[in-house]
């Protein structure tokens, strides 16, 4: 039991980090209906702005965290204004392949920002670990977990008690009939870039904190997509639980079958269940099933 | 009419004099580096490749090897063994192309019996399957396995000083790759040999964020030493994780020859303090105060405290090339230069000594090797600091059947 707790409780705290990106992808997704893919870059940035401002600036530490979320923002904004507003109402596998074409470019500019080092934040928080269940818990990792609830509390109160929050919704059932009703449906899809590339920014932020910079970073925006199509696409607390489900079954399938094959099966292991997710339930754990009648 | 005439006249004895001067400047050879600049081993190809292109630029503005000079070709393959082989097919054709640096081992075994089958002298980084089936590719030091046996002999004599009985238990863990798995090819065989039980290897993938399964898994094994693999900074964040484990509390770690330089431990120095490397090159200040250093700065690469020392291995890739050089043009001449002769001459380098920055050139007909010996450096107060003067590594590429 033990083994397995020691396995679990990282991996669920990982998996916290996936379900924030999956946060992010979802939340374009309901607006737009455009599936994501440069979020992994948008997180990967938002951890690179943060360690400009607090190691190369040596900005103090709440400076930091705003300068990044402004960057990050700025960048999402643009983002969307200046590659995917122009193909609204063109296909949405255009706009797909557009975010595709903007990981692979900004991944260009990453790649040679880094020129192939690693980037650590200095030990912000030294607070040590404390025990649960025989598990060793560093404090430091369960205030990003709790960041990262904290986060979709505001996601939830933001889409149920903000009039903006509302619009996105409505946006996210129809385009035309919301801007009938007049919202402005492009300035929804900007916001909801603004937004999405904010939690991406703490995503980003969480990770590279416990894991460093370094050049795989913006693929876990890769698992973030496979979270928010195993979560469900249109559902946020899809994203949280199969973020966490993903995070822990990671950790178990590496601690238990990976002695078996010789290792390798913890990264196989998203896919097989992306594999399994879209065969047996394609609109995710908690996704709406749409019915289109003709 | 005059004017035109002037101006035709102008223009052809430009032509011709340009023409010339470029048949002067056509006395060139190609050197092909197929380097990752931007993913999982970029830490060790960016600042190698910086020294081999800085090394060909100083030679090449002193002339060249006997007015020959060095045309230096670096393309990203991103670790990818596809972009490696497609990369090596675009440039095979390339003028007197004498050697291809496959930087990476998974892209070094694809490429071999292309450049096998074209007669170009192949580099790779410490594959043994090299040393033990002979051709045209050359090892960059002793290989992986020789460098893994020398750690054994090291931690055996560290066991033994400690005063403790009975046999150590090694650990290793590194990449799921050809890489990864090199070190084991004989290096396993000579463990056993030599009374150390191995645990149970642990492998993941390049890239990977968090070890922290696979080091609990060796930490449940009871293991004495770790053994690290990876390039830089893999190494040192799985030790990272392994600190945080607190790990290093109890277990020694090693790293081969692709772990922590001096900037990589600046990233974690205090969960890599203590950590052993095993090295055939220089390190720390011991590459920094070396007087071939000063090519960093004399082209502009910035500081010299942040010269990362594998900017001297691409000096050694580049001074082996020259000396290759030198030999193949006094037998065979620059017109019938080619991959042959370059061959036969990399053959003939043994004993070559490259300014002391790694042992003698252990090149021979029956040798691959590019040295044979190590040096172990240790992290102490944030520096890697030399432990131990040139060790001869052990023969551990025999042991095993390729």
């Amino acid at each position: 039991m033990r083994e397995f707790l020691q396995l679990a409780i990282p991996g669920l705290m990982i998996g916290g980090l996936y379900s924030l990106v999956a946060a992010a992808i979802v939340l374009v997704y309901k607006s737009t209906r455009v599936v994501s893919l440069a979020h992994g870059q948008l997180l990967a940035f938002g951890g690179l702005f943060f360690w400009i401002g607090l190691v190369a600036l040596h900005l103090p530490l709440w400076i930091s965290i705003l300068m990044a979320l402004v960057c990050s923002t700025i960048m999402g904004w643009l983002v969307e204004r200046i590659t995917l507003r122009p193909l609204i109402g063109q296909p949405l596998i255009s706009a797909f392949l557009m975010t595709f074409a903007i990981f692979m470019a900004l991944d260009g500019v990453f790649q040679l920002i880094l020129k192939g080092e690693s980037k650590t934040y200095a030990t912000l928080l030294a607070l040590g670990e404390f025990d649960l269940l025989g598990v060793p818990i560093r404090i430091v990792q369960l205030i990003s977990f709790a960041v990262v609830l904290f986060v979709f509390l505001l996601l939830a109160l933001f889409f149920r008690f903000t009039k903006t929050g509302l619009g996105m919704r409505a946006t996210a059932e129809d385009h035309q009939l919301s801007q009938s009703t007049g919202i402005n449906v492009r300035t929804i899809f900007s916001i909801i870039w603004v937004i999405s590339a904010t939690v991406a920014s703490v995503a980003g932020m969480g990770t590279a904190y416990v894991m460093d910079i370094h050049f795989p970073l913006p693929y876990i925006g890769i698992k973030g997509l496979i979270v928010a199509l195993f979560g469900g696409l249109d559902s946020l607390p899809g994203a949280l639980l199969a973020g966490l489900i993903l995070g822990m079954l990671e950790n178990l399938i590496a601690g238990y079958l990976d002695p078996l094959v010789g290792g390798g099966l913890k990264d196989v292991a998203a896919y097989v269940l992306l594999l399994i997710v879209l065969l047996v339930k394609p609109y995710g754990l908690l996704g709406l099933k749409r019915i289109e009648r003709v | 009419m005059k004017k035109i005439l002037c101006g035709v006249f102008i223009f052809a004895s430009l032509f011709t004099t340009g023409v010339f001067l470029g048949g002067a400047a056509e006395k060139e050879v190609t050197y092909l580096s197929l380097a990752d600049y931007t993913a999982a081993i970029a830490g060790l190809n960016v600042p190698g490749d910086m020294g081999t292109e800085d090394y060909f630029k100083d030679l090449n503005a002193k002339g060249g090897v006997d007015g020959v000079k060095v045309k230096f070709i670096g393309v990203d393959t991103r670790y990818d063994v596809a972009r490696g082989v497609s990369a090596y097919k675009r440039y095979r054709a390339e003028p007197k192309l004498l050697v291809a640096n496959a930087i990476g081992t998974p892209i070094g075994k694809a490429v071999a019996p292309l450049a096998t089958k074209d007669k170009i002298v192949q580099l790779v980084p410490g594959d043994g399957e090299f040393q033990a089936n002979l051709g045209r590719i050359f090892v960059w030091g002793p290989t992986y396995q020789d460098a893994f046996a020398a750690t054994v002999d090291w931690l055996l004599a560290d066991w033994k000083k400690k005063g403790k009985t009975g046999a150590p238990k090694l650990g290793f863990i590194s990449w799921d790759s050809a890489y990864g798995k090199e070190p084991l090819r004989g290096g396993k065989e000579y463990a056993e040999k030599m009374g150390v039980a191995l645990a149970p290897p642990e492998f993941f993938p390049p890239g990977t964020l968090d070890h922290t399964v696979y080091l609990s898994r060796l930490a449940k094994a009871d293991v004495n030493y770790i053994f690290v693999g990876g390039v830089d900074p893999t190494p040192t964040n799985v030790i990272r994780d392994a600190h945080k484990l607190g790990l290093t509390k109890n277990i020694q770690f090693f790293c081969d020859y692709w772990g922590p330089t001096s900037l990589g431990t600046r990233l974690h120095p205090e969960a890599l303090e203590g950590t052993v490397i095993v090295s055939y090159y220089l390190r720390g200040d011991d590459a920094r105060k070396h007087p071939m250093a000063n090519l960093w700065t004399k082209y502009g690469r910035g500081k010299l405290e942040d010269m990362n020392e594998v900017y001297t291995i691409g000096m050694i890739w580049a001074m082996t090339f020259e000396a290759g050089l030198k030999i193949a043009l006094k037998e065979v001449g620059y017109k019938k230069l080619d991959g042959e002769a370059m061959y036969q001459a990399y053959q003939k380098l043994t004993g070559q000594n490259w300014a002391g920055l790694q042992g003698p050139c252990a090149y021979s007909p029956t040798s691959r090797r590019g040295s044979w010996e190590v040096k172990f450096y240790q992290v102490r107060a944030g520096k890697v600091v030399s432990i131990s003067d040139w060790i001869k590594a052990p023969d551990a590429v025999s042991l095993h059947k390729f």
